[in-house]
């Protein structure tokens, strides 16, 4: 029997995390039909480590909820599964992206997709972010798209994962202008106004799930917190009008983005509306 | 019902049929049926009839070998052991699931009913069996449970699914067999399937050694630290207050942590992340031996952190370790602090001090 599970961070703090996780899960399993759906994280039951008991014998589909490739794809996950931390290590390239491995409980094959984030359909996420905070399917035109990320130096595929999805989006000439920003690294969240020439932006954090970063840091940093912590919808900063989407990763579409990753790896997944 | 029951006892009689009492075989000219060793030949047409005759037995392996349909293999056996079906034979067992059996599982009452041949298993919470059920917010939908397993009744986040803590007031009125399952799994995930690997004796455990072995990042630290230290980390984070689990780690293979492992039924089969969260927040107070104090002010430590600990959590932060009020912590520090008192009496395998250091 086919099994799809979703590999998330999790956290010892931040309910959202995993949350956001267990529903896109719960989303794909309502679709899955007799695919097995569950979730597993780093930092909450069930442990990555642990994960793979509770899924019926056969091939496993691995969607890691993660931004982009790094340390916890290449590293934690495939050496909490038992495979060791050497990366490519013992997984074998199959077609495109997709990498398989023998089940550590020797139950059948694991199937390690590429996580959402980096997918090409996030572009088509982002855009339906943008749409849901603004109300108004046709948004784009006068208005720029800022796309915002972690960014770190120690991995540089995350902001070059920003990067294509904000060209994507750029070429098909729907937004004003559409820029890039990141937390650590320049250019700064701080500075959306000075690199914008339009009087409106809608802001997409391409984050997994609203905790810190999203509900505190970006929204201080765009200068748009009220005194209760929160931010109106849409907010002014610097005689801009800012509509700040939240943590893009609990758009209900990602769903269909890890579906999609499954699907490609060999999944009966049908498409999660 | 019973149409799909003798169509299925037929196909399954080619390969023989023995089953909690239950015998069925093909034979050449019909079949031998029997329960509980009472075994008659009868021919094809009989069988209905004979099945119609012994209902309870029929049901009972159609239950567990056709309506459960999992390829997991701890799902039958637990559901058995919801039911004691290993210990009660099948007559007295669908005599007693009328009123319903009852098992508890970490903080969950699961309760088995069998009428007209429907298992129908409701769960509550342990503290709520005595309310009655329109006091509680029914739920029939499983994913339900993991959201009710998020917070605690003062509805602070809980990074454990094992601590006791597990919110009350609901129930699960009506659950098949499958999603009772799911429940289950869902307030404490992969519970069962570590259940089983240990009833089986095939669990497989990793020592708190391994473990730290393979950490990577921040997690590094937690290699260095000593047996002292796992030991007060172990009585702060495992013991029955903390989580219901039982650990069924030590050290390493060889040298135990002299830490009560719990009474709990579900097993623990290596350091959880919050574990290890607390480990490598209290390493560095762990590189040195526990201070020796004068015995009036290590009891009064020792006391006052007990004091904080029955109080409960000040905090809504349970998984903030680096918090001077977190409870974790405050644990952690009683254990260090009261273990300079092992020391002296010359508990401390580690201590590098002589015990007449005094
Ligand atoms: S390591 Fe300790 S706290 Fe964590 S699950 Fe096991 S027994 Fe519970």
């Amino acid at each position: 029997m086919d099994s799809i599970v979703l590999l998330g961070h999790g956290s010892h703090l931040n309910p959202n995390t995993s949350a956001t996780v267990h529903a896109h899960a719960d989303r794909m399993a309502d679709q899955a039909g007799d695919v097995h759906v569950t979730a597993g994280f780093w930092k909450e039951e069930p442990a990555v480590a642990d994960v793979g008991r509770t899924v019926p014998p056969g091939d496993c589909y691995i969607v890691p909820v993660f931004i982009s490739e790094g340390y916890f794809t290449e590293q934690v996950i495939p050496r909490e599964l038992g495979l060791g931390s050497a990366w490519p290590g013992s997984w074998t390239a199959v077609d495109g992206d997709i990498v398989c491995a023998d089940r550590s409980d020797g139950a059948g094959t694991w199937w390690y997709c590429r996580p959402v984030g980096t997918h090409e359909s996030m572009a088509d996420v982002i855009v339906s972010r943008a749409e849901s905070v603004t109300g108004r399917e046709d948004v784009g035109s006068g208005t720029a798209l800022a796309v915002i990320g972690h960014g770190t130096e120690r991995n540089p595929r995350s902001a070059s994962v920003i990067q294509r999805h904000a060209e994507t989006i750029r070429r098909r000439d729907r937004f004003a202008e559409v820029i890039t920003l990141f937390l650590d690294e320049s250019p700064y969240v701080a500075d959306l106004t000075d690199h914008i020439t339009v009087d409106e932006v809608v802001v997409v954090p391409l984050f997994i799930a609203n905790g810190y970063h999203t509900t505190e840091d970006i929204p201080a940093s765009l200068g748009i917190t009220a005194d209760d912590g929160t931010w109106p919808v849409p907010a002014i900063a610097d005689g801009r009008q800012v509509w700040y989407a939240g943590a893009v990763g609990t758009e209900p579409l990602i769903a269909e983005v890890a579906a999609t990753l499954a699907r490609t790896a060999g999944a009966a997944i049908g498409p999660i509306p | 019902m019973i149409d799909q029951q003798v169509e299925a006892l037929r196909d399954a009689a080619r390969d023989g049929i023995d089953y909690d009492g239950l015998c069925v075989e093909r034979t050449a000219d019909g079949y031998r049926v029997g329960v509980d060793d009472s075994v008659e030949a009868i021919d094809g047409a009989a069988l209905p009839a004979w099945v119609e005759r012994h209902r309870q037995y029929v049901d009972n392996w159609w239950f567990f070998a056709r309506v459960v349909d999992d390829e997991r293999p701890f799902v039958v056996p637990f559901l058995r052991w919801l039911e004691r079906a290993e210990t009660t034979a099948v007559p007295a067992r669908y005599r007693e699931l009328r009123a319903g059996i009852t098992r508890s599982w970490g903080q969950l009452r699961i309760t088995v009913t069998c009428t007209d041949g429907h298992r129908r298993y409701a769960i509550v919470h342990t503290a709520d069996v005595d309310r009655d059920t329109e006091s509680l917010t029914s739920y029939d939908d499983p994913a339900a449970a993991t959201d009710l397993a998020r917070f605690d009744d003062a509805d602070r986040y809980r990074p454990l699914k094992s601590a006791p803590t597990l919110r009350s007031g609901w129930a699960f009125p009506a659950l098949s067999a499958a999603e009772a399952v799911e429940v289950i799994d869902r307030f404490y995930p992969v519970s069962i399937a570590n259940w089983y690997a240990e009833r089986a004796g095939d669990l497989d455990v990793r020592h708190f050694r391994e473990t730290a072995a393979r950490q990577s990042g921040i997690y590094r630290v937690v290699e260095s630290i000593p047996a002292a230290g796992v030991r007060a980390i172990t009585s702060a984070c495992c013991s029955d207050e903390m989580c219901l689990k039982r650990r069924r780690w030590e050290l390493d293979g060889e040298t135990d942590l002299d830490v009560p492992a719990g009474d709990g039924r579900i097993p623990c089969r290596e350091p959880c992340s919050l574990y290890l969260e607390a480990a490598r927040t209290f390493a560095p107070m762990t590189n040195e031996a526990p201070p020796q104090l004068p015995d009036a002010v290590r009891t009064a430590i020792v006391d006052l952190c007990t004091e904080l600990d029955e109080d409960g959590p000040r905090t809504n932060r349970v998984g903030a370790m680096d918090e001077p009020d977190n409870p974790y912590r405050i644990r952690f520090l009683r254990s260090w602090i009261a273990a300079s008192t092992r020391r002296e009496k010359g508990v401390d395998a580690d201590s590098e001090q002589p015990d007449d250091d005094h």
